[in-house]
């Protein structure tokens, strides 16, 4: 498919756009926290890529490569748009009936579990862009250390050093809400 | 501070980097350590809610206009890569017009400095060889008196100065000239050499 794209064929291009675009968007979503701007990174990198294709080498994975150009773009899109006021959209999906009825098994702990994503949510965008960016690539995409490091230009000690920052200021942020959540997981252990 | 040490061990193990032999070593540690189980537990528990939000899907109507946006904006972009080929075509006329320039320039400087300015008479001589421009000129001096005059003339010049230059000639003894143009050659020539003979020798 990769071959053919570079070829000039759109078709497979649009196939390989397809299956990138998802999580190209939700990447720049977690770095810029608005999604009208994660839509445009992500339409602009699957442009970028579509251009320069025939100079991507087999000898990477593509996959790390269209994170760069994600990654990359999103950096630039910041650097233009410092001055402007980043909405914070990510709790939008909190409305969403079905997402807050999953796998809870009490009110009770559904409500602290709620609380506790939404805080998480909100930590998370308050990380420094260094450790959000890792902490996205690593968590959210899936990546291990040595990928995430080439999408952001560093080692995979300096990802994994990163990651282990943005945990301790997670848990810190978080404290009160992790005490009262192992608190009631305690009690229904009892139960 | 070695607890520390185990609390990255615990960050590269939710990452799944960390080597088999390092795992059991935080193992052991976790055994003993209240403190590093309340932190692992802790991060295991921010992992799990973090795995859990997803982040923004595409809806499908959003899905469909962004395919939509994309397929456009590979068109214009295949549309503008066609335009960039055509570009060598636009190189190639170029030199065509350059090597047309060149020409015309060619032809024109060699209408200015090559155009010959000598009279006609001249010119044919110029271009005929030795007999026929014999033949030439005495066709010439045969139409033209005042040519015919100026050749006469010139001719009667060069025989009075061959004729002065042998008198002067006459009254010098052959030996003496000899002796005179042999001393001037040895003072021009034999005496400024830089390694005389006799260190040849």
């Amino acid at each position: 498919m990769i071959l053919r794209a570079q070829a000039g064929d759109i078709e497979a291009f649009m196939v390989l756009a397809s299956r990138y675009q998802q999580p190209v968007f939700r990447l720049a979503y977690r770095l810029t926290g608005n999604r009208e701007d994660a839509l445009d990174v992500a339409q602009e990198t699957m442009l970028k890529a579509f251009e320069a294709i025939k100079n991507f080498k087999l000898k990477s994975s593509f996959h790390t490569w269209v994170h760069r150009i994600a990654f990359n773009l999103t950096l630039n899109f910041l650097k233009k748009n410092r001055s402007r006021k980043i909405h914070q959209e990510s709790l939008d999906r909190f409305r969403n009936e079905e997402e807050k009825l999953e796998n809870f098994s009490s009110p009770e702990q559904s409500s602290i579990s709620e609380e506790l994503r939404f805080n998480l949510e909100k930590a998370i965008q308050e990380l420094p862009f260094a450790y959000r960016s890792a902490f996205s690539l690593v968590v959210f995409q899936g990546m291990s250390h040595s990928e995430a490091g080439k999408v952001l230009g560093c080692s995979g000690s300096t990802v994994s050093w990163r990651m282990h920052e943005a945990r301790k200021m997670l848990k810190e942020k978080l404290k009160p809400f992790l005490n009262s959540n192992k608190e009631v997981r305690d009690e229904m252990r009892k139960i | 501070m070695r607890c520390e040490r185990y609390n990255k061990m615990i960050s590269d193990l939710l990452d799944g980097n960390l080597s088999p032999g390092q795992k059991r070593k935080l193992e052991k540690h976790l055994a003993t350590c209240k403190s590093c189980q309340a932190h692992c537990e802790a991060l295991s528990l921010i992992q799990q809610e973090a795995k859990a939000l997803r982040g923004p899907d595409f809806l499908p109507e959003q899905k469909r206009e962004f395919e939509r946006r994309l397929r456009a904006s590979f068109e214009q972009s295949g549309a503008k890569k066609g335009k960039t080929k055509e570009r060598p075509k636009l190189f190639l006329a170029r030199p065509a017009w350059a090597a047309g320039g060149i020409l015309l320039l060619v032809v024109i400087l060699s209408l200015i400095f090559l155009w010959d300015r000598r009279p006609p008479e001249m010119q044919l001589a110029m271009m005929l060889s030795y007999e026929d421009s014999y033949l030439s000129l005495s066709q010439v001096i045969e139409e033209d008196e005042s040519v015919a005059q100026s050749f006469n003339q010139e001719l009667i010049n060069s025989i009075d100065l061959e004729i002065r230059m042998e008198e002067e000639l006459e009254g010098q003894d052959l030996q003496d000239i000899y002796e005179q143009e042999e001393a001037q050659y040895t003072e021009n020539n034999l005496l400024k050499e830089k390694f005389p003979l006799k260190e040849g020798l």
